[in-house]
């Protein structure tokens, strides 16, 4: 069996049992979606590369102690793992947001906060900054969504559980979304 | 457009959400019904958009990631 064939519990698996190449394979996997998602949520390139090492050294402690649970969700996982720490950052560098969810924290509120000075030592090269250009023109709650389940691999059930609304309303945001990025790229005569 | 198949059941289907079930209902309803295709290819061609959006960290990030890795190995008996 190729390695890129290979669900993630059972790279897992083989990690615990010493093979050091399925981690890798792991990392690999998962490293550009990851990384994406904590860039979407930081805004800078070195800041998310800082928080992608802190989040695989802790997958790494979890499972070197026994605490990976979700034998069936690995990046979900990682993914809440990113989620935590770009949280904990903004709390240690006090920039707590204004607008809170259920779990207190609004993450779009933060992605406002960074743009200031982060944004001068940020590299970014034509790509990233049509993303965000682009991401950034949803509503916040839909541009939420599009991260939490297409970057973060959340089902819509765990969003809504995350976000305090209904699924219908998660499902009815992420259909918007698709809907108006179509248009902004259209409008704007934008490739991606 | 087919009443029995809502929009928001659409999302659930591209993003692997349904029961087998749902998706042989929802199959079924894009092959006769034009609307519900073409509000389908719409939200197909957005998530293409947001499937081209990917970013890489640098090589030498990831060197240090499986070089922690590798110093500190999980031991044995913590198998799954």
């Amino acid at each position: 069996m190729q390695a890129n064939t290979i669900p993630d519990n059972k790279l897992v698996q083989l990690y615990l049992a010493g093979d050091e190449s399925a981690f890798a394979e792991l990392v690999n996997r998962h490293k550009d979606r990851i990384y994406t998602y904590i860039y979407l949520f930081v805004r800078d390139t070195y800041l998310a590369e800082d928080l992608l090492q802190e989040t695989f050294i802790k997958v790494v402690d979890k499972l070197r102690t026994g605490k990976y649970q979700e034998q069936n969700k690995f990046l979900p996982w990682v993914s809440r793992m990113a989620y935590n720490l770009c949280i904990d950052y903004y709390r240690r560098d006090k920039r707590m947001p204004k607008v809170t969810t259920r779990d207190g924290f609004d993450i779009f509120s933060v992605l406002k906060f960074s743009d200031g000075s982060a944004e001068d030592r940020m590299i970014e090269d034509q790509f990233a900054t049509k993303v965000r250009r682009i991401l950034d023109e949803l509503p916040a709650e839909q541009k939420e969504v599009v991260i939490l389940r297409h970057y973060m691999d959340m089902n819509f059930r765990e969003i809504a559980e995350m976000t305090g609304v209904s699924i219908n309303t998660a499902l009815g945001r992420m259909r918007y979304a698709l809907i108006n990025l179509r248009k902004l790229i259209e409008a704007k005569n934008i490739s991606i | 457009m087919t009443k029995t198949i809502t929009q928001d059941n659409l999302i659930r289907f591209m993003y692997g959400e349904t029961t087998p079930e749902e998706s042989s209902l929802i199959e079924e309803a894009l092959r006769s019904d034009w609307e519900l295709k073409e509000l389908y290819e719409t939200l197909q061609e957005g998530k293409a958009e947001l499937d081209k959006v990917k970013l890489s960290p640098r090589k030498e990030v990831v060197d240090k990631i499986l070089r922690y890795s590798k110093d500190n190995a999980p031991m044995e008996e913590h198998s799954l």
